[in-house]
């Protein structure tokens, strides 16, 4: 089977529109969240947030796809598209543009539905209709892992020769029910996302959507060289919330396995490091059984993009690869003391990197496990 | 063509009651156990995948993939949150809120039944069914066997469901969860079932007027339908109560149907997929 290369890319995260904006953000980070009020609710919850600074003068989630899609697909030929599946993966769908909907007939004294005909696939036959991509569509949700799925699939497809290109997408828009829902599980930061640190308080979610043509043929500019090796995906079913040591090592090492790549060419591993306690713990502790005592330099980049849910998958992929071809690993933003349970200390500034292969966790609510290798070819 | 040796099948599928009625004794009397704070979209799945494993005569592997598909997902428990926050400012609670991610049903499943393979949740505009087998096809662990369901839910009050999607007041509804074990080494399936996708309305007509047994899915737009009724064998066609547009798992529905039976004949469908034409499926013994 052939190889599968990140081909092209859109994205529209905190750090503004394009990969370009997502390097120079991750060389020297300085997040700076929003606070976050939801003023339809009756107590005062507020956190802390990471939003595209993109004003979107129409709908908003339309409005980030397109610019996403766009961008992934303008170096594509508009002939190629024609057969193209659309991957999505999501964890919201377009519950923001639900919420947008809903929100005028609040006033109303006649009974208001906030989702007229829902159908979570809706998405993505809309965008596919909007850039005339005609081949199949799927939608996935498989919580804060749904775009590294996405990837993973996507990927397998041109691998059995069932197409050539394949568009994955990954969207996470801004809503109130991502932010109330972490906020009720007092997952949210305090202020600011730590991961690793001793006095991690919690993830800030970010908004973002990623966009990448794969393609059975070589990459373009800052994603030139780079090939999806493989990864694996598992169902840790002890738990819904709290990732488990033991299944993240599992799913790392398959990862590894599939790949055909040995923990000693890891070159460095970007954590899906959210900065909750339960979390980190047990990733770092995952890590250790994984890789033994020799770990690679890790990273976790959602200090500065934000937690993108169902979108990291994909967003911190395309962040890794253009920061890779820039040469060099981002640092932990926020870190500052280590842990001693964790016995792991992030990278606390930029550092050269010039490997072969990376490996990039992405765990989901519902035990949705995800690992995967990139490799870097040129 | 994709082809999907099915060992067993199991369902829950009922008319909604006018109001949500506790659905844990079904829960009880299907096996599932240990189970707390869960919505009724993953009680449905529980429900309809247990009675499903309980006709297997050997257990799942561990590594045994759950695939769920859904039209609309966890559409009761979206509305409630949506409502909860923006009309009652109200924030959510935290298991509604963990639950209401609609891969949740899979890891459910996946605890009830002790699996760890792939646990995935797809959707598609038209033909999620399709789309999960299709995407099962792809399985990157090239797994033998499966567990292959759907589950469709209503958002209570009921007019409030009909005014969603469209229907009229007093068009039925159904809520249901479809549950297909599959083996591709089994020498003895129950059935076989056989997946592909045509564009051309002229072979999917020739195709369907072959059918001993046939059915269309309520979705197909009213041309293509009309097309294919006129092709086909009047006195083949499949026809129960469940097939109409408020059952997002009609297709579904027909297959589990078909299975329940000790013999029957084979059974040939056609599903929209707007994007490429038809989904075509036929189920043999």
């Amino acid at each position: 089977m052939g190889d599968v290369y990140l081909h092209s890319a859109g994205v529209v995260s905190a750090a503004g529109r394009g990969l370009g904006a997502a390097v120079a953000a991750l060389r020297n980070p300085a997040p700076r969240p929003v606070r976050i009020r939801i003023r339809e609710l009756q107590v005062d919850m507020s956190a802390p947030y990471l939003p595209v600074p993109v004003a979107t003068e129409r709908k908003r989630l339309e409005a980030l796809l397109d610019i996403a899609v766009g961008d992934a697909l303008a170096a594509t030929d508009p002939a190629v598209r024609g057969a193209m599946p659309v991957f999505i993966g999501s964890s919201s769908f377009d519950i923001s543009a639900r919420e947008d909907a809903y929100e005028p007939g609040l006033a109303s004294t006649q009974p208001v539905i906030p989702f007229l005909n829902p159908n979570n696939g809706l998405m993505a036959e809309q965008v596919a209709t909007r850039f005339g991509v005609q081949g199949p569509q799927f939608t996935i949700n498989t919580a804060c892992s749904s775009a590294a799925n996405a990837l993973l699939y996507a990927a397998q497809m041109i691998r059995r020769g069932d197409c050539r290109h394949a568009l994955v997408i990954g969207s996470e828009v801004g809503n109130r029910v991502s932010q109330a829902g972490f906020q009720a599980l007092m997952l949210a930061a305090d202020s600011a996302c730590r991961p690793f640190d001793i006095n991690r308080s919690g993830l800030v979610l970010g908004e973002a959507v990623a966009a990448v043509v794969l393609s059975a043929e070589p990459g373009v500019g800052e994603l030139a060289g780079f090939v999806l090796r493989g990864g694996a995906t598992a169902c840790d079913p002890a738990s819904a919330t709290n990732a488990g040591p033991v299944a993240l090592a599992g799913v790392m090492s398959a990862a590894l396995a599939q790949a055909g790549v040995s923990g000693d060419a890891i070159g460095a591993v970007k954590a899906h490091g959210t900065g909750t306690p339960s979390n980190d713990t047990a990733e770092a502790h995952g890590l250790r059984a994984c890789f033994g005592h020799s770990l690679p330099p890790i990273t976790s980049i959602k200090p500065v993009l934000g937690h993108t849910l169902g979108a990291c998958g994909l967003l911190e992929t395309l962040a890794m690869a253009a920061c890779w071809t820039a040469g060099f690993l981002p640092p932990t933003a926020g870190f500052e003391q280590p842990d001693p349970d964790l016995k792991l200390i992030p990278a606390r500034t930029a550092m050269t990197l010039d490997a072969d292969y990376m490996l990039l966790n992405y765990f989901g609510f519902g035990g949705n496990n995800s690992s995967l290798v990139l490799a870097r070819t040129a | 063509m994709t082809q999907w040796r099915i060992t067993a099948a199991g369902a829950i599928q009922r008319p909604p009651p006018d109001d949500p009625d506790d659905l844990r004794p079904l829960m009880r009397s299907a096996g599932v156990t240990g189970v707390r704070r869960v919505n009724r979209y993953i009680q449905l799945a529980l429900i309809g995948a247990r009675r499903c494993a309980a006709q297997l005569v050997d257990p799942l592997p561990a590594n045994c993939p759950v695939y769920v598909a859904s039209e609309q997902g966890n559409v009761a428990g979206a509305v409630d949150l949506v409502q909860g926050i923006m009309l009652r400012g109200e924030p959510p609670r935290p298991f509604t809120f963990i639950n209401v991610s609609s891969n949740m049903a899979g890891f459910y499943i996946a605890a009830q039944l002790g699996l760890t393979g792939h646990n995935m949740t797809v959707s598609r505009r038209y033909g999620h069914l399709g789309a999960m087998l299709e995407l099962a096809a792809l399985d990157p662990a090239a797994p033998r066997q499966w567990l292959l369901g759907t589950v469709a839910e209503c958002v209570w009050p009921l007019l409030a469901h009909r005014i969603c999607l469209g229907l009229a007041a007093d068009a039925p509804l159904v809520e249901s969860s479809y549950w297909f074990a599959v083996d591709n080494d089994a020498s003895q399936p129950r059935a076989t079932l056989t997946y592909e996708v045509n564009p051309h309305l002229p072979a999917v007509r020739d195709w369907l007027a072959q059918a001993s047994s046939w059915a269309l899915d309520p979705a197909l737009d009213a041309a293509d339908h009309d097309a294919l009724v006129a092709s086909a064998n009047p006195d083949a066609r499949l026809t129960t109560p469940h097939c109409h547009r408020g059952n997002p798992d009609t297709v579904a529905h027909l297959l589990y149907t078909a299975l329940q039976g000790d013999a029957f004949a084979p059974l040939r469908l056609v599903g929209r997929d707007p994007s490429r034409g038809y989904q075509l499926i036929e189920l043999s013994p």
